[in-house]
């Protein structure tokens, strides 16, 4: 195996008046994998291209298994033996890639113009695929569907299936994820063993050291140290790469490359956590997507209950409403006439013979049961004012009202805006009891000279009621469910009635300063 | 269901490819219709087909020519000169046939070779350096005709080339009035064309390469033996296959072979479409460009010596425009400007497009300035066709 190989000699090139190599000269044996240093520009590719033919050398001569060699195109080269592997995948966009593979050295029955052995040929891609770890269902697809990683391996294959001796590798690594490289740097030194020449061309130190036997150390052009890797370190090589010896030059690049190639490596592991957390990301995003779904079945549970109690509390009412003006009626038309009928016997019979003894105590009955007719008549009118069927608020209010100054003596101001007009009949009720209520509050509580009472429209078209007492108000404004608990059943009845309507009720007030209570309700017909 | 979905993927697809059969479909039925019926007689149809020839073997050459990003612009005169040349060699140098022609065609590959010297070696751009071809052939054939003009060629076996029609075997009490050899060789090309296909379909499933469903592939096979059928049929009516046929039959299937199964065929597309990628790969691409030129050169010595044939004569003129038909013919029949990209089959349809045309207005008498106005919409139509298709499909 101490075969020579590749013999260079003294081989310079110039672009123009360019010099890009400068009299390079150095020997490889078979078997072995040469690593190919230096800056960018320092002719690193134009080195590996002289060799595999892509340009000619301007000065020098390359010499190969013992023999004087000249490439004037790319093809020679192949045919001689050696493989170029460019940085730019070479591939023929509209064969696939099986075609690819094999472009230039297919197997077929009469050599170079004969007829392709194609089962032959998927035979060996396949295998040369999987070494490679990538799918054997590749060989059918066409170059546009596959990634960049893939395309770089497949104009790679393509140098691993023919019988090349020596094989020139142009910095293609970096265009490989890490897992890939590392498998093709194994390749590479299999085929070393079994005799392949490699030049290598990288700018990570850490692949060269691991797999090269020597490196060349290029530098504007010279080749400036050429030697076994046993006896390189890298901070040896990173002097020459950069063309000095002083310290401080030199450590911080050492320290610039190697956090550089931690930090590849970094990345490469970062890359693959990211692709799991992407995963894991997922997943838990469905979850929580199934959660939020499940809170908003019952969210919307939660609002049709809601709805449902509504609707039977509205029920209740109507029909509580309904109950009294039957109780009503039912007191008006019977009792009250069955009384009325007996005070008219009784009329007959204090018109009879009678003692003065007798008359007198039946005018006190009749008295008496005229007392009873009105407060039963009271009481219907309580149970369903009369004239709110018929009139409406605007004149069921201050009867209502009046009334009231009467029993308590406490004088009242009405103000009905005229604009307020009819409304539906649960409403017009609801606002009767709130009204109601108010001032039986206002009778028991407040020990009050006067009242305000306000029915109007707000700006935003909304009903407004107000009630504003000069009494001895209250030191703390009342909390709902207090009240409930202490037995004030007013206001707590007059909350329910106006959520029932979507409306809002406010309490103002504090001690010696009177009490305010204001109701919103929304209006039904806010255009009528 | 599935067989329409099939149906619909496959003409997606293979849209390009499928395009110019319906494109020559169709304009064969609006002849028909319109010229009642004259245009698909059997008459008519030997006649398009003696016409095609000399343009259909050019257009092939072509393909390849345009395939490796080239152009060659001296085909025409090529063909004419060497037309000429073969006119002289039997009428004053009184060499028999059967050498004169093998030594045309050697002439054609010289010429071709010029050519690609130039182009490969020199490194001239083959616009240029076929158009310098195209002065200096035009230049010969006017040097060699110039004494005496018009060459008549008297030699009847030369001359069948372009005019004559197959031997039939003796009348055997059935189907006389009929060319028995040419209903005999469409049955051969049936079988052949579908026991082909058959195998090349069970090597590919083997491969698992993706193939076209049993439907279609059973719709394919009897449409294209219904095809070759009733063209056999309407030519056995007449006086059969004629010679020009059968040439052209011979160069679209040898080439048609060449390039799609042979390693020779995929080199040339591969420098085609990427020629950087092939040279590194270890294709020679001066070799391909001598091989494609060669051929091309030698087809153009065909196509001289078909049109001689049929003229019976080397003319003065002759070849003028020939090159800028096989050029549209290929357009036409899918072939990409931008290299890599065309079939041999395609461009015989173009050519078949192309005359057509021709000859389709003609029978209805149109008047010639409308008809270059008519190739020139179809042929623009076709690029077109072509550069959308490229950009929407794969």
């Amino acid at each position: 195996m101490s075969e020579t190989l590749l013999r260079v000699n003294s081989l310079s090139k110039t672009y123009g008046k360019l010099p890009v190599l400068d009299d390079v000269t150095f020997e490889m044996r078979r078997g072995e994998i040469l690593g190919l240093v230096g800056r960018r520009g320092t002719g690193k590719s134009t080195l590996l291209h002289l060799i595999g033919g892509n340009t000619q050398p301007t000065l020098g001569t390359i010499s190969f298994e013992g023999k004087s060699v000249y490439f004037s195109s790319p093809h020679q080269a192949r045919r001689g033996g050696i493989e170029l592997v460019n940085q730019v995948a070479q591939l023929v966009a509209h064969l696939d890639v099986i075609q690819n593979i094999f472009l230039g050295h297919e197997i077929a029955l009469f050599p170079s113009v004969g007829l392709p052995k194609w089962e032959q040929m998927c035979e060996t891609a396949r295998e040369l695929l999987s070494k490679f770890d990538l799918p054997h269902s590749l060989i059918n697809h066409s170059i546009e569907s596959l990634t960049n990683e893939q395309r770089h391996l497949i104009s790679l294959l393509r140098a691993f299936i023919r019988p090349a001796r020596l094989l020139l590798l142009d910095d293609i690594l970096p265009n490989l994820g890490y897992h890939r490289q590392e498998i093709v740097l194994e390749r590479v030194r299999e085929q070393a063993q079994l005799g392949l020449g490699v030049i290598i061309c990288s700018e990570n130190l850490k692949h060269l050291f691991n797999i090269t036997d020597r490196i060349l150390v290029l530098f504007e052009g010279r080749l400036v140290a050429d030697r076994n890797t046993s006896d390189f370190t890298p901070r040896d090589v990173v002097e020459l790469i950069v063309g000095a010896s002083h310290q401080e030059q030199v450590t911080p690049v050492i320290w610039a490359l190697e956090s550089f190639h931690k930090a590849q490596r970094h990345t490469e592991e970062l890359f693959q956590e990211q692709a799991q957390l992407h995963e894991t990301l997922e997943a838990s995003d469905l979850l929580n997507r199934q959660l939020i779904e499940k809170l908003s079945d019952q969210v919307k549970a939660m609002d049709r209950l809601n709805a449902a109690l509504q609707e039977t509390q509205r029920r209740l009412m109507t029909e509580r409403e309904e109950e009294r003006k039957s109780l009503a009626r039912e007191l008006h038309d019977s009792v009250i006439q069955d009384l009325l009928g007996l005070n008219y016997r009784l009329e007959d019979v204090e018109s009879g013979e009678n003692t003065d003894e007798q008359r007198r105590e039946l005018l006190a009955i009749r008295e008496a049961i005229r007392q009873v007719v009105g407060d039963l008549r009271q009481l219907c009118r309580d149970l369903r004012p009369p004239t709110i069927d018929n009139h409406g608020l605007s004149s069921a209010i201050p009867s209502l009202v009046q009334e009231w100054e009467e029993r308590t003596g406490v004088t009242a101001n009405i103000d009905i805006a005229q604009t307020l007009g009819r409304l539906p009949e649960l409403m017009e009720l609801s606002i009767f009891r709130i009204i109601q209520e108010g001032l039986g509050n206002v009778a028991k509580h407040a020990n009050a000279h006067k009242v305000q009472l306000t029915l109007t429209h707000s700006p935003e078209g909304h009903l407004l009621i107000r009630f504003a007492d000069d009494g001895r108000g209250i030191e703390v404004l009342p909390d709902l469910a207090d009240l409930s608990a202490k037995e004030h059943f007013g206001l707590v009845g007059i909350g329910e009635r106006v959520a029932l309507m979507d409306g809002r009720m406010r309490i103002k007030s504090s001690a010696g300063e009177g009490f305010v209570l204001e109701v919103e309700l929304p209006n039904p017909n806010p255009f009528g | 269901m599935s067989f329409i979905n099939d149906a619909r993927k496959m003409l997606r697809e293979n849209i390009r490819e499928y395009g110019m059969f319906i494109a020559l479909f169709i304009i064969m039925a609006v002849f028909a219709i319109t010229t009642d019926g004259l245009f698909i007689s059997s008459r008519n149809l030997v006649n398009l087909v003696n016409q095609t020839g000399y343009i259909a073997v050019l257009a092939v050459g072509m393909t390849l020519v345009i395939v490796i990003r080239h152009i060659d612009l001296s085909v025409g005169f090529l063909a004419g000169f060497l037309g000429a040349v073969a006119a002289i060699a039997m009428v004053s140098w009184h060499l028999p046939v059967w050498v004169v022609i093998p030594m045309t065609l050697v002439f054609g590959i010289l010429g071709g070779l010029i050519s690609s010297f130039l182009v490969a070696q020199l490194g001239i751009p083959a616009f240029v350096a076929t158009l310098a071809g195209w002065l200096g052939y035009r230049g010969g054939l006017q040097l060699v005709t110039i004494s005496t003009g018009t060459i008549v060629i008297p030699d009847e076996a030369f001359n069948a080339i372009g005019n004559a029609f197959i031997p039939d075997i003796p009348d055997i009490g059935i189907l006389s009035g009929i060319h028995k050899v040419t209903l005999f060789l469409g049955l051969l090309a049936i079988i052949s064309f579908t026991s082909g296909e058959i195998i090349s379909r069970r090597k590919m499933q083997k491969n698992h390469f993706e193939v076209l469903s049993t439907g279609m592939f059973t719709l394919k096979l009897v449409f294209v033996s219904v095809l070759i059928g009733g063209i056999a049929w309407i030519l056995a009516g007449y006086q059969g296959l004629s010679w020009t046929a059968v040439v052209v039959l011979i160069v679209v299937i040898v080439y048609d072979f060449i390039t799609t199964k042979t390693v020779l065929g995929r080199h040339i597309y591969a420098v085609g479409g990427n020629p950087e990628a092939a040279e590194l790969s270890g294709i020679s691409v001066k070799k391909i460009t001598h091989v494609v030129f060669g051929s091309m050169g030698m087809l153009s010595a065909l196509s001289g010596i078909l049109y001689a044939a049929r003229l019976r004569s080397a003319t003065t003129v002759a070849g003028t425009l020939f090159e800028l038909d096989a050029i549209a013919a290929a357009f036409v029949g899918g072939v990409s400007a931008a290299g890599g990209v065309g079939k041999v089959m395609g461009s015989l349809i173009g050519a078949l497009v192309m005359t057509s045309l021709t000859s389709g207005m003609n029978l209805m008498g149109i008047d010639i300035s409308y008809q270059y106005i008519v190739r020139a919409t179809v042929l623009a139509t076709a690029v077109i066709f072509d550069v959308t298709t490229r950009k929407t499909g794969k």
